[in-house]
Formats: structure tokens, sequence, C-alpha cells
């Protein structure tokens, strides 16, 4: 069977051939002894009233033999696959949005779909690629729809690469194609446009008074809950809105409830307190003036509670070794820089620090460790092995009179915060990965995640930290050591929340031409090669 | 002739392969009485053959006195004849014989070694060249590195003039010919011609590989070395059967010719011929005595 019939008006070149070897024939010329025996045969054909066979050389036949092969090779003949069967890969729409439906969810009705059109025998094999944030091959029973957001464009490049450019497609998802499928997908939607409420934006307070801050969005009015520690602090009919709620002092974990809708998934929020336990700062200081400075900018942090024996030392006295040390080097005979200064931006030492306009006066000498701040060639700021050495003469400096001194210390607090066990934020968006510190000699943490059966995860060799990832909204819980942690997942996706854009329909792309192409094979390799054959006869013969 | 035959050594082939062999007369040819060859018949040659009785008219000379006085009986001596072949060498000189040197060159050591072992034999000989009329070659009684005017450039049909000029060769001589035929006219008249008067007539029928397979296939322009005459043939599997049943055919009428006259006729390949230069094939046909 041939695919394309426009190829074969490459047949037209055969005729075409047939005229040249008529009217352009150039003979080769050969020098005989005598023509006495040549005139008794018979003479190629020149024109006349008799009809006769048309007079050809082989050469004309075997380059005719090519042309028909090579056309047939361009036409893309197939024949049909000994199974009879079309393999099919299927891209499962894996997003929360799935999950949507006021009475069967868009992910039951493809389910019934594909059981009933797809797993019927047609095609085979039938494999399925759940398009979450990265594209993954998966059976169908694998197929959960809790994935923040499909990335549908990177599914069907990973099903080309698996199957080929020639492979059937079928996209099963709640909404329309962006643009007309391609020739070889065909896109099946089983949403509905439905009103829903859900939560958009969700966040709890780092600092200052405990308040939470909710984001409702979507095309429904429905009723706010909140609740704590069994307690419903508010409950009343809302529409889309933004709102901040302060709580009482004390409160633990705070539960946000939207009445049931389409989508369940976007109705509950779980907020964990952000406050994080300040760092214990020691000061051994023996300048006054600096000590004052110092306990100024620690106050302002909010963060450090200055006591004696704390986990971040901040000293001008030499002799101290260890983690977790700001050592001010002193003293001396120093030299005064105005600018300009270089700052290491990728060290979290210098966040939001500006020396625009500061004095420095740091003492000569060298400082070991990697340089985080410098005036020109001399290190002002080293860091070697979170043991901080800052040369400074706070005396004939302006820095602690600048904004550039709060915000070191600062920056100095919450690097040493960041260190201690624990994850970083409490609260998550669903789909971000968040990092546990591993607390001192533990390897491994033990993750629960919600409605999943709980697993172990161990750090890299060396690490004291675990990426992971919030695949799954809900409250998380991670025991490392003798330590356990939670963090809260949200499901906080505008995009999924919106259904008023879900449809239903097939938009078929699967041409009549990738049908034939997905059930037979292309045996257009087999003209190529007969085409060279004949094309080897033919040097055969014309070199003779 | 085309600049890669090269003449003289294709003439030095020849005399050097004739250099050991002898040429010998056909056992039937006519031979010339008062020659070096003892003839069948009682002649006039020194050597005594037998007697026989005398009869009236015979000449009182041959008369044997010595046997009259001893037997008182009148008998006359007789003595072989002596015969003395003579040799006309004829070498097809037109443009077909010369136009693939290989084929040329042969014909020339051929001429070569035919007239050395006639040489050797004895045999004084001549050689001839077929053009508008025939005409003798240059020194061609001479050794054959002496030659001269050996010119293949005649374009025509050599038998014509052959015919005609046949007269003109030495009466009984031994008549060998050397061509490849390839011309339209029928054999017998030249055969004819060629075997009035002569003592043998031998034909050696030289053609090139080329002559006799039609090659390469395809479409080709045949030109008439010698006519410039052209034409266009397709030469495949069948054309080429029907060229060679047309060269059997042609030849079948040389061999029927051939017969006729009772002359003997060689056939060879130029590119088949060995170093020998038919030798073998001649001394087969009792020409030459290795």
């Amino acid at each position: 069977m041939l695919t394309s019939i426009g190829a074969l008006a490459g047949l037209i070149t055969i005729p075409i051939l047939a005229v040249i070897y008529l009217f352009h024939r150039r003979p080769r010329v050969r020098q005989v002894s005598s023509l006495m025996l040549w005139s008794l045969l018979e003479r190629p054909a020149t024109g006349g009233t008799k009809r006769e066979f048309l007079r050809l050389p082989l050469t004309f036949w075997l380059e005719a033999a090519a042309l028909l092969l090579l056309v047939i090779a361009l036409a893309g003949p197939i024949l049909p696959r000994v199974s009879h069967r079309r393999p099919l890969l299927v891209v499962l729409d894996d997003s929360l949005s799935m999950q949507a439906g006021s009475h069967s969810t868009a992910q039951q009705r493809a389910r019934d779909f594909l059981k009933r059109e797809v797993l019927d025998g047609q095609y085979d094999p039938v494999r399925f690629i759940l398009a979450g944030e990265t594209p993954q091959l998966a059976p169908l029973d694998q197929w959960s729809c809790n994935a923040p957001a499909a990335n549908l464009d990177a599914a069907l490049a990973f099903a080309a690469q698996l199957a080929g450019p020639d492979a059937l497609v079928m996209i099963v998802t709640d909404h329309a194609p962006p643009r007309a499928p391609g020739p070889r997908i065909r896109w099946r939607a089983f949403g509905q446009p439905e009103k829903n409420a859900g939560f958009i934006a969700a966040s709890r307070s780092r600092a200052g008074r405990d308040r939470i801050m909710l984001g409702i969005g979507g095309n429904a009015a429905t009723e706010l809950s909140i609740i704590a520690g069994g307690k419903t602090l508010l409950k009343r009919r809302i529409a889309q809105d933004n709102l901040t709620i302060e709580l009482p002092e004390g409160t633990g974990v705070v539960e946000a409830r939207l009445s049931d809708d389409a989508a369940p998934f976007d109705n509950r929020v779980i907020l964990l307190p952000e406050r994080r336990p300040p760092v214990a700062v020691s000061l051994d200081i023996a300048s006054e003036a600096l000590k004052r400075d110092l306990e100024h900018a620690l106050d302002a942090s909010g963060r450090a509670l200055i006591t004696p024996g704390g986990s971040l030392l901040i000293t001008d006295k030499p002799g101290h070794s260890g983690e977790w040390i700001l050592e001010l080097v002193s003293g001396g005979k120093g030299t005064t820089h105005a600018g300009p200064f270089l700052l290491d931006r990728t060290h979290p030492l210098t966040a939001g620090v500006d020396l625009d306009g500061v004095l420095w006066t740091a003492p000569d000498g060298a400082m070991p460790g990697t340089p985080v701040i410098l005036a020109g060639n001399r290190p002002l700021v080293t860091d070697d092995a979170r043991h901080i050495r800052m040369r400074l003469d706070p005396a004939l400096s302006t820095l602690q009179r600048s904004p550039a001194w709060p915000a070191l210390i600062w920056n100095l607090v919450e690097m040493r915060s960041d260190a201690s066990p624990g994850f970083h934020a409490s609260n998550i968006v669903h789909g971000a990965v968040t990092e546990l510190v591993l607390p001192p000699r533990a390897e491994s943490a033990r993750i629960e995640p919600p409605g999943a059966p709980a697993r172990t995860m161990a750090a890299a060799r060396g690490a004291h930290t675990l990426a992971i990832g919030a695949s799954r909204p809900g409250l998380w819980t991670v025991s490392a050591g003798s330590d356990r942690y939670q963090f809260a997942c949200n499901a906080l996706n505008p995009e999924e929340s919106d259904l008023s854009h879900a449809t239903s329909g097939t938009w078929n792309g699967w041409t009549e031409s990738s049908l034939l192409r997905a059930g037979f094979d292309d045996v257009a390799w087999l003209f190529l090669l007969a085409a060279l054959g004949v094309l080897a006869l033919h040097m055969k013969v014309t070199s003779r | 002739m085309p600049d890669a035959m090269n003449v003289l050594q294709a003439l030095l082939d020849g005399e050097r392969a004739g250099a050991g062999r002898m040429l010998v007369p056909p056992r039937r040819a006519k031979m010339v009485a008062g020659g070096v060859r003892e003839g069948r018949r009682a002649g006039g040659s020194l050597e005594f053959r037998d007697y026989r009785d005398y009869e009236p008219g015979d000449d009182l000379r041959h008369l044997d006195w010595g046997l009259f006085a001893r037997s008182d009986r009148l008998a006359v001596k007789r003595f072989n004849e002596e015969v003395s072949p003579y040799v006309d060498l004829i070498l097809d000189g037109s443009k077909s014989m010369a136009f693939e040197p290989c084929k040329g060159e042969v014909a020339l050591s051929l001429a070569a070694m035919l007239a050395t072992a006639a040489r050797n034999a004895g045999f004084p000989y001549a050689v001839w060249m077929p053009r508008e009329r025939l005409t003798r070659v240059a020194q061609g009684i001479e050794k054959p590195s002496l030659w001269t005017g050996l010119d293949f450039g005649f374009a025509g049909d050599p038998a014509p003039p052959l015919a005609r000029g046949a007269s003109t060769l030495r009466p009984f001589s031994i008549r060998i010919f050397i061509s490849d035929l390839l011309w339209p006219s029928e054999p017998n008249h030249l055969l004819h011609s060629l075997a009035a008067n002569a003592s043998a007539v031998i034909v050696v029928e030289l053609v090139s590989a080329a002559d006799e397979n039609p090659e390469p296939f395809g479409d080709i322009r045949l030109v008439d070395v010698e006519s410039g005459e052209e034409q266009d043939v397709i030469v495949n599997g069948a054309n080429a059967a029907a060229f060679r049943g047309a060269l059997l055919r042609h030849r079948q009428s040389w061999d029927e010719a051939v017969r006729e006259c009772h002359a003997t006729i060689v056939r060879a390949v130029a590119e088949e011929v060995g170093e020998d230069l038919l030798a073998a094939e001649l001394a087969k046909a009792g020409i030459l005595q290795c």
C-alpha cells in the first residue's frame, strides 16, 4: 500500500527517461573491420509504418527500474503489521483538576472511556504517561491526579522520544487543546465547566503578630471556616476575596475550609506556625562600644536571644575555633577603605548589604577562609567553614552606624537559624520542594505523606539535608533521629481551581495517514535497497 | 597506419620465429622444372634415377653406351627432375588489417616468419600487397627486416585488385595470402584467380577478437574503418548470436571455395596467436616444417 499519492507523480520521470533515450540517445562509437556481417542484422527502428516493439537498451530498462523503485520508496510503501494492532501512547493529565466534578470526576469518566475504547484490544501495546510537572511512564492504576499541574507539552515530547514520530498518541485531560492537535495526536477531554471556589493563596506570618493571609478565588460563593485546636475561630459566607485573620497568641495548627463544591482539593488549607525558635547568641566582646552595637543589631533582628553558651558566638578575642563563630579582628595598624567594596553575592551573609558610603578601617594582615567582602584585593570578611572573620577597627569605621551593620548581623543570625535542624518553611505550595536540615548524626528520615504510605529517604553522602518534593496536599510528617518535624502542603493553583474552562470533547488529529502508518510497517527501505541493487547492476553493465 | 603499430619489431619477431623452420610445398603443389627440389617425375637433374629402354626419338646423348657394350641393350639413363618452388606472399594491405595494432603486427610477423621459413628452405619469394592494384613490396625479396613500404592504408575491397593481379604472380608459385577476408565479394572468383597457374594456394585468415565477438553490449554506432560508413545497432544477446551466425556462414563460403580450388586455409585470432606464430597450425596443414 502506498501512502503518498503525490509521490507517485514521480512516475512521470519514466516516460521522460524513455523520451530522452529515444530522441537524445548517443550510442557509443566503435570502429569495426567491416559492416558486412552487421548489415544482415535488424536495425533499430527509426520510423515507418510498420509497427514494431520499442527497442531500447538494457541500460534504459535498468534506469527505468531504478526510477520506479525510488518513486515507490518515496511514496512511502507500507505493509500491515503482523499483529494488525496499533501501538498507542496515552498521556494522562495527572493534575488536581481531573479530580473535579459534581457527580463524577473527570478522571472517573476518562477511566471508563479508556477501559471501554482503548483497552479493548484494538491497540497493542498501550502505554500510559502521567503528565505531571515531569512526565513519567506508569501503569493506569497509578494515575492519582495529585500533580500540581500537568505539563502536557513535556509529556508529548516524552511520548515522541519513546515511540518515535509515527506513534499514535492520545491525550486524556479535562480541557480543550490550546491549538489544533498534530496529525498523530487525538485529544480527549472529560471535564465539565462548573462553579467552584477555592483557596488560591495561603500563608502565615513569620514575625510580629500571628496572622494568616488567605486568598479565595473562583466563581462561586462559599462558606469559610477557620478552625484551630478544635475550635472554630471564624465561619462566614464569602465570595472571591483576600483576607487576613489575626490569630490568638499560642495558636498551633490552623485549618481553613471552604464548603464542598466540584473541586475538593482546593477547599482546605493547613497552616502551621512559621515562627522558629530564636537563635541563642553568645557575646564575648572586650570593647564595650562594639558590644553595644552588636546587642542593638541582634535585638533589631528579633531572631536572636543573647545568652551565654549560645549556638552562635560573636567575639573579638582570638583563639576560638569551630563553627558558627563571628570573630572580629581589630587592633594594630590598619587601613581605611572608602570603597569600592566587592561582595560575594552568592554568600548568604551579603544579602541586602549595601556598603556605599561606609568607611571601613581594617587592621593589616592575612585571614584564612574564602573572601566574602573585599576592598580591592584586601579581604575584610572571610568564611572558613562557618568560622567567619571580620577585620574591623570599630573606632575608625562607620560600618556600625550604617544600614549594612544590622543587615550583616541579621544575615548571620538567619544563616545560623537555617542551619538548625528542621524545615526552613512550615507551609509550602503543592509541588514545591522543601529542604530538611537533619539533626546531628542523622543520615536519613522517615517521611509520611498525607494519604500515602510512609517511606524512608537517605541523605547523600556527606550531606546534612534532604530535599522533599511536596507531591500531595496535606500535612506531612518527617521523623529524623529522635526529632519529628511537620510541614503543610497546600494546593494553591488558580488555574487548577478555575473549572470554567473545563470541557468535554474529542479533537481528533489522527489522520487517515497517521492511522495507516501506526498499523503498518514502513517498507520504503526495501525499495531503496532494490534500487541500489539495480543501480549497481547498471554500473556493471555500463562499465563493460 | 596507427602509430602504435611497430612494423620493424613485428618483422623481427617474425624472423626470429621463422629462424628454425622451413617452408615445405604442399603435397599437391605443382613445381617448376629446374628447381632445387627433387620432383616425382624424371627430369633434367644430374641425379641418376633409373634406366628405360631406348625409344626412337630419344636423345642419343642419354644412351648409356657402357650398358650397351656390356649387355648389347640400348637403354636411356633417366635422371630425377629438379623443381624450384617460388613463394608469393600476399599481405592484405587494407585498413581493417591494421586499425587494431595487434592484428596488423601479427599479420606482419606471420608474413616475416613464412618468408624466413621459405628462405631457410631455399625458396625465393616475393611479397605483395593488393591496393588499387597488386603491388610488390619494396625489397620484398630480401629478408623481412629490410622490407619497406608496408602500408596498411588501402580503403577498399582487396579482392578485385588481387584477382586482377594474380596473373602477374610467378607461374607455379606457392601463393600465401594473409588477410581477415572481411569483404562482401564472393571468394570463388578470387581463389580461382589465385589458384590458376599456381603450385599451391594457402589462405591464412587472421581476425581480431573483436571481429569475432561483438562487444560491448548496448547501443552502438558501428563505423566501417575502411569506408567510414556508419550503422547503429543495439548489441544484445540475440543480435550477437545473429552476428556470429553470419560470420559462420561467411567462413563456410570460404571453406567451400578453398575446397574447390584445392587450396588450404588456416584460421587464427590475432590476440590468441602465440610466439610460435601459428607454427603448429601451419605444420599441421603441411606448409611448415618445424
